[in-house]
């Protein structure tokens, strides 16, 4: 069964200057807002036609550059956004004509939403009260709220308060307070930015077991490729408003990439060496330079890895450049996503 | 969301206002002396103007200090119901908490009022604290009755209406930082031709026609002459108009105005909402 659906969604919003307090504008801010409201400054077209659908108890994920639209999606089947065109459907409840309904089946996990936490209460605190805000009785919610800082492994710091937690304990108490209303679908917008590479091992470890364990739905965004060809059933890949492909990770790789990556790195490699290795039998080069111009990192996607690895050795070798490292490997969801987006 | 899980959350916020509010002591002790040299500042207002202003007082009772400290005490409690949603609206903004409430099943609506409730509480706490205080300075009123808890039930009704519609305002006219535009109203007109500091009678009478424009007016007139063995003299226009009890016109003007401006209220705060949720205006970083 489809745990989300969603159909044919348009978003668009306006654009309006916005003044933060204690501008010039002081006290008669409203004014000048109103007035630029009623101005008009344009509109952004955020979603353009979005489709898809997601099974129940299935990991999906979104991907995409800066602004492709994958926040707004979010928030739209997370009902923090009304679309305005297209239908959204969570756990077969309409968002747009019972939103109320709706977020009880929806846990949304936005990346900053740690900050939002009370800092007047204490974790238990908090979560006791995200827990009646779902409806729960207060014995009920509280130990929920013991059980799950238990699973999420800050039962020791119960009675902090969250400004004592470190930026991976912030996103595992995020993740707490979707779990304490264990609702069926949680979306997560990029749930590792900003961690440490321990805090976000612990996250993704915690997610790639407990959501499979629990049958959970899981919508989430992230810029992390690794991240998404480790957690995700299903990847779709959004660009300017729109989803331009969807498929397994596996999938995804074999449609775009017939062929393997030889990752080469090496010193005194110039734009020369670059230009003779291009006019090889490749599908596509990707290079960046380290150590102001001295070495390179080279990974060459080509239908012909073996053959093209020697010719490329020579190349490099007889142009006076020194190779430190080569090896030829499987493409990666990385190597797909510079592909679409190079 | 059943109306008990929504009492639970009300009064969980309220607990938490409690645990700000105490959890600097020394502010805690100092907000009290506050309101106490409030009271004596007032006391000796009174003493030194009693003979000037006690034969304008006749409908109330006559005596000052009686007079000016029941309407502060209404007035903490009806000017927190005004300024309370949209302060809560505007704290759970910058502080980043709105988009985390409102991903929960709660109404919007009753979120904005159950957030403004724990300062309604605190002030409430705080008038109290102010009667006994003015009741050991002298203050003289007679039982406090049904008829005038109702009144100001009434009235903090009608002014919660108007809190939500200001709180509404957040959103709908993008008044974010500052003061919305009914809030200084209704905060202005209420200090100046409410009657909270001086009768109605030393201002021109057409400022009477402005002084019907707030609950408070109303709350003050039938509180003053409840607790004050005030007379059914005529103050207000709507009093020459209808011609009853002074107080049951009170009463009656103050259902109205609660039915009107809390259906607003409501109305203009979903509104709101429903606009940010379009506009993607929802919290600072939409």
């Amino acid at each position: 069964m489809d745990a989300v659906v969603v159909e044919d969604v348009y978003k668009r919003y306006p654009k309006y200057k916005r003044y933060g307090p204690g501008t010039a504008l002081g006290r008669a801010h409203w004014v000048m807002a109103t007035l630029y409201r009623l101005k008009g400054r344009g509109y952004v077209e955020a979603l353009k036609g979005v489709s898809f659908k997601v099974s129940e108890g299935e990991i999906f994920c979104i991907i995409g550059p800066n602004g492709a639209g994958k926040t707004t999606l979010m928030k739209c089947i997370g009902v923090m956004l009304i679309p305005d065109k297209g239908y959204i459907e969570v756990v077969g409840i309409d968002v747009v004509k019972n939103p109320l309904r709706a977020k009880k089946k929806i846990t949304v996990v936005g990346s900053g939403y740690w900050a939002g936490f009370d800092w007047s209460l204490t974790l238990v605190e908090n979560l006791i009260l995200f827990g009646l805000m779902y409806g729960y009785s207060m014995s009920e919610a509280r130990s929920k709220a013991k059980e799950i800082l238990d699973v999420v492994g800050l039962s020791e710091k119960a009675n902090d308060r969250p400004s004592k937690l470190s930026s991976g304990e912030r996103q595992r108490l995020s993740l707490a307070r979707g779990f304490i209303a264990e609702t069926p679908v949680f979306l997560i917008d990029e749930p590792t930015v900003g961690l440490d590479p321990e805090g976000a091992k612990q996250v993704r470890g915690y997610i790639k077991s407990e959501f499979k364990k629990q049958g959970y739905t899981l919508i989430f965004t992230t810029h992390f490729m690794y991240e998404a060809e480790y957690l995700a059933d299903r990847i779709a890949i959004m660009d300017r408003g729109k989803i331009i492909e969807i498929g397994s990770p596996e999938e995804l790789k074999l449609k775009f990439i017939r062929g393997k990556v030889i990752d080469i790195k090496a010193l005194n490699v110039y734009k020369n060496v670059l230009e003779k290795l291009r006019s090889l039998d490749v599908i596509n080069i990707d290079y960046f330079y380290r150590f102001g111009g001295a070495e390179v990192n080279l990974k060459i996607l080509t239908k012909k890895p073996y053959e093209i690895l020697e010719e490329a050795i020579d190349i490099i070798l007889s142009h006076r450049g020194s190779l430190i490292y080569a090896d030829v490997r499987e493409p990666t969801l990385e190597d797909v996503y510079r592909i679409i987006f190079r | 969301m059943g109306l008990m899980s929504n009492l639970r959350v009300a009064y969980y916020l309220v607990r938490r206002e409690f645990k700000i509010w105490t959890y600097y002591r020394v502010n805690f002790i100092l907000d009290i002396i506050e309101v106490l040299i409030d009271l004596v500042v007032m006391a000796i207002i009174a003493l030194a103007s009693r003979d000037v202003v006690a034969p304008k007082l006749s409908v109330y009772g006559g005596d000052y200090l009686s007079y000016v400290v029941l309407g502060l005490i209404c007035n903490r409690i009806l000017s927190m119901a005004v300024n309370a949603p949209y302060s809560s609206i505007g704290r759970a903004f910058w502080q980043r908490r709105i988009e985390l409430f409102l991903s929960s099943p709660l109404n919007p609506v009753f979120l904005v009022s159950a957030l403004s409730l724990g300062s309604i509480v605190r002030e409430s706490i705080m008038a109290i604290l102010y009667l006994v205080a003015a009741l050991a300075l002298g203050l003289r009123v007679s039982s406090l009755g049904l008829t005038s808890i109702l009144a100001m039930l009434l009235g903090f009704t009608a002014c919660l209406g108007l809190g939500l519609m200001s709180a509404s305002l957040f959103y709908l006219l993008e008044a974010k930082a500052g003061s919305d535009p009914l809030r200084w109203i209704i905060n202005i007109s209420s200090r100046l031709f409410s009657g909270l500091y001086y009768p109605l009678e030393v201002l021109p009478f057409w400022c009477r026609y402005l002084a019907l424009l707030t609950p408070h007016t109303y709350v003050f007139d039938a509180v003053r002459r409840l607790l004050l063995n005030g007379t059914s003299e005529p103050i207000l226009v709507v009093h020459y108009i209808l011609l009853a009890d002074p107080v049951l016109i009170d009463l009656f003007c103050l259902l109205a105005y609660s039915l009107i401006s809390v259906l607003l209220g409501y109305f203009m705060t979903k509104s709101g909402f429903k606009i940010a949720l379009k506009d993607a205006r929802l919290s600072w970083w939409s």
